[in-house]
Formats: structure tokens, C-alpha cells, sequence
């Protein structure tokens, strides 16, 4: 088991997110940076839906209180494990005592921490995802706190070299000073947009602001202006939604968002690009690539495809480090 | 001036020669190096690739600072990777020490065994 020592209080406990209960108001929760969630479970051998530790605030320290394998991945933060640096994306060994230390975030915004079999909390409605809005799911509704005590669901942990082990996947690194790109379609009221503000959507940079959380993301850039008047009704939103309040600046919709929405939309981020706006902080620049519903589908093949690829891998590399000749 | 650089290229030339004394003269400094023949050798340790791979140099997109010939290593540290596709093998130091040479290029082909590092520790 693991304690946490000390955890500014915006980590929760998440999986792949509670699907199915839109129409009954309730919305998806589920880890922001589903790739980093997803590496940090393959690298132990669990199934993408093992639960995890989602912290998008350090510095964090947990101790292990038995020896257990575990992983990190997402965000670069300085992480070390009894005083030795880790790399952002490790899998390896904890003894019993070690501490677990997660310093200031240089690169990406969350850190995803996986044990044996997923992180032990109650399956609710589906799914291990803690709902921060209405308070279940995850350990006990909540954020945690120094004094919690997180359990690996797996009595057995995976085999994994004494140094441990990392993986760089190409197409999933942290996006640099550059900046993000999202891929993006256009949305019910694209075309109520006057000509400028969408020729700006498409081609501007957006900032990240501070208001920016697992509920969504509020964007500052070019004022976008509507041509069409008037309110329109109440209608279901998704994660990825891009939608324009008065203001005339963007807010992205993400795993916390409500499940209704009245504010014009003008595009959907479309979901393998979520996890790159997850990663993204406060000040980072955020341009929209307009992108069609089949170029969308080629990316959400591709995720899987990549990470079908690095499963294959891993068991292959297991092999070879255990008869190296 | 003589940087850091210099002074440890200097010193691992004497260590690898079993050179007593040295003198160099410069522009603007003088250095004399004598080895006190009762002072234990630094050791110098290799490190093996730990499989046949790719080898990938530490820093970059794993977060972790890109290393220096030169740097000081703590035991275990990781000094870099060999890789098989994305999958990433951590080559951890041996000891603690100093980074005397990188024997292999970032993004090489290394076989098992082959020397990857030299870490000189200091008794």
C-alpha cells in the first residue's frame, strides 16, 4: 500500500470515465491525458481501464509502504523514488519505504500514477472514476489528502527489469515552446460565425488562461463574433466541445464538463487530441487544424494502433531482457 | 582560461597515461599536476549495454537533463537507454562517479556488452 504524505488537493482517482449515463445528466468524468494514463497502465501489464491517480498539482510525496512495482507517466516533474531521478514515463520497483517525489512541472500539466491491477476503489456505475461535481466514485467522492492510503487492486506485480523501464512513443511526446495543435471539427454553429472570427478560429493562436480545469479549459485570443441573434435552447455537450460564450472567447469542454449547454459551439476537439490539451498550461498557445469526421476516425485508429504496436513491444522487450542472448 | 571541460580532458589523459608529474603553461595560467604515489587510482569502471538495442541518450522528451561527458552520477542514476522499438531499457551507473567518456553515438545500434560508458569513481 501507499501513503500519501503530502498532495495539493486536485488529485483524483480516474479511469477511461463513466460512460453511458448522459441522458440522465451525468457526465463522463475519466483521466484528462488518457494516453498517459493508458502508458503508465501498459507499462504494468494492466488493461487500459485499470484506475489511476490523476495529480495536476505538485509537489506531491507518497510512500510506499511494501515493496510494489508501480509507473508514472505524463507531465515532467522532477520525479524521484528514494532520492534517484525517474525518467516522466517509468515503470519500475518501490521498496518498502521509499518515497515517491514529484517536484515542479517543467514540461505538461498532470501526472498519472499506476499500481498493479489499478488503484483499489470501488467500481460505481461502471467505472473507478471519481466525480468531483457530484461527489462519488474514486476514493470516497473526493480529492485526496495527506494521510490516504492507496491500495493496488493486483496481490501480483508485473515482471519488470530491476532498472525499470520507459517508453518514448513518437507521436505522443509533450508538445514543446510551440505550442498544441487540435484537431478539430466544425461544430453546429460554425457557420454563424462571421467570415474574420473563423478565418482567426482556424489560424490564430489561443492562450491557455488560468481558469482551466478538469471542467474545461478557457481559451484568450481573436474575439470571435456571431452573426446569427439570439439565445439558443439548452442542448447536450460533449468533452472536445469548443463552444463561444458572449465574450466572444472559446472555452473547450473536457472530461468534467455538464452534460447540457446553451452557448453557441463552434467546433469539437476531436478526442486522440484531448490528452495534448490536458497536458497544456496556463499561458501555453493553442491552435484549431480543421480536420473532417474521416481524418478523425484515421486518428482515433491510429491511437489504438500505436498503442496495439507498444503492447507487442513490451512483451517482446520482457523477453529479451530475460534471456538476453 | 581553462574550463572545467579542459581540466577534466587534461586529468583523464594523466590518469590513462600513469603520467607523475605534468606542467602546462598558457597565456594566462600555469597548471602543475604531481600524483601523490600513495593516493589510490580513481577506478574506472565501464558500462555495458545491457541488451543488443538502440541506444538513446538521456534528456529530451523523458524529462530527465541531458548528460555530459565530465557530469557526476549518483549510483543507479540513469545515464541513458537501450531501445527495442519504443520500449525504453534504463542503463543505470554502476557507482557513483564521473562520466569519463560516452562510448555510443544517440540513436546507434549497440550490441549486448558493449562498453556505452566509462564512470571513473574516486575511492
Amino acid at each position: 500500500m501507499i501513503r500519501v504524505l503530502a498532495m495539493p488537493p486536485a488529485a483524483t482517482v480516474q479511469d477511461l470515465g463513466r460512460d453511458g449515463h448522459w441522458s440522465e445528466g451525468l457526465g463522463r468524468a475519466g483521466a484528462m491525458d488518457l494516453v498517459s494514463h493508458r502508458i503508465a497502465n501498459l507499462l504494468l501489464g494492466n488493461g487500459p481501464g485499470a484506475a489511476t491517480l490523476e495529480i495536476p498539482l505538485t509537489p506531491a510525496r507518497l510512500r510506499f509502504e511494501t515493496r510494489r512495482a508501480f509507473a508514472i507517466a505524463g507531465a515532467a516533474c522532477g520525479a524521484g523514488l528514494a532520492g534517484r531521478a525517474l525518467p516522466r514515463i517509468h515503470a519500475g520497483w518501490a521498496r518498502a519505504g521509499d518515497e515517491l517525489v514529484l517536484g515542479s512541472v517543467s514540461c505538461g500539466a498532470r501526472i498519472y500514477l499506476a499500481l498493479p491491477g489499478g488503484i483499489d476503489v470501488p467500481e460505481v456505475l461502471g467505472s473507478r472514476s471519481t466525480q468531483l461535481r457530484e461527489a462519488f466514485g474514486g476514493l470516497e467522492g473526493r480529492v485526496l489528502v495527506p494521510g490516504d492510503v492507496l491500495r493496488p487492486l493486483s496481490g501480483t506485480d508485473p515482471d519488470l527489469p530491476s532498472a525499470g523501464l520507459s517508453l518514448d512513443l513518437p507521436g505522443f511526446r509533450l508538445p514543446g515552446e510551440g505550442g498544441v495543435e487540435l484537431r478539430a471539427l466544425a461544430s453546429a454553429e460554425h457557420d454563424e460565425f462571421d467570415a474574420p472570427s473563423r478565418a482567426a478560429f482556424w489560424s490564430e493562436p489561443f492562450r491557455v488562461t488560468r481558469q482551466s480545469g478538469r471542467q474545461g479549459y478557457r481559451l484568450e485570443g481573436p474575439a470571435l463574433a456571431r452573426v446569427a441573434a439570439g439565445e439558443l435552447r439548452s442542448h447536450g455537450i460533449v468533452p472536445g466541445i469548443v463552444q463561444v460564450p458572449g465574450g466572444g472567447q472559446p472555452i473547450i469542454q473536457l472530461a468534467d464538463s455538464a452534460t447540457m449547454g446553451g452557448y453557441p459551439k463552434i467546433a469539437a476537439v476531436i478526442e486522440p487530441d484531448l490528452w495534448r490539451i490536458a497536458q497544456a498550461r496556463p499561458g501555453a498557445a493553442v491552435r484549431f487544424r480543421r480536420v473532417g469526421p474521416g481524418e478523425a476516425a484515421d486518428a482515433a485508429d491510429e491511437l489504438e494502433t500505436t498503442f496495439a504496436g507498444a503492447r507487442t513491444a513490451l512483451a517482446r522487450a520482457l523477453e529479451r531482457i530475460a534471456s538476453p542472448a | 582560461m581553462l574550463t572545467v571541460e579542459h581540466l577534466n580532458r587534461i586529468l583523464d589523459t594523466v590518469i590513462a597515461n600513469g603520467i607523475a608529474t605534468l606542467e602546462v603553461e598558457g597565456r594566462d595560467y600555469r597548471l602543475r599536476m604531481v600524483r601523490d604515489p600513495a593516493a589510490a587510482m580513481p577506478a574506472r569502471v565501464p558500462v555495458a549495454a545491457p541488451l543488443t538495442g538502440r541506444f538513446a541518450a538521456r534528456g529530451g522528451d523523458d524529462g530527465l537533463p541531458a548528460l555530459a561527458v565530465g557530469a557526476t552520477v549518483a549510483a543507479g542514476e540513469i545515464l541513458g537507454y537501450v531501445c527495442l522499438g519504443p520500449v525504453r531499457v534504463p542503463v543505470p551507473a554502476p557507482s557513483a562517479g564521473r562520466i569519463a567518456d560516452r562510448r555510443a553515438p544517440d540513436g546507434g545500434d549497440v550490441a549486448r556488452g558493449a562498453a556505452l560508458f566509462t564512470v571513473e569513481t574516486r575511492p
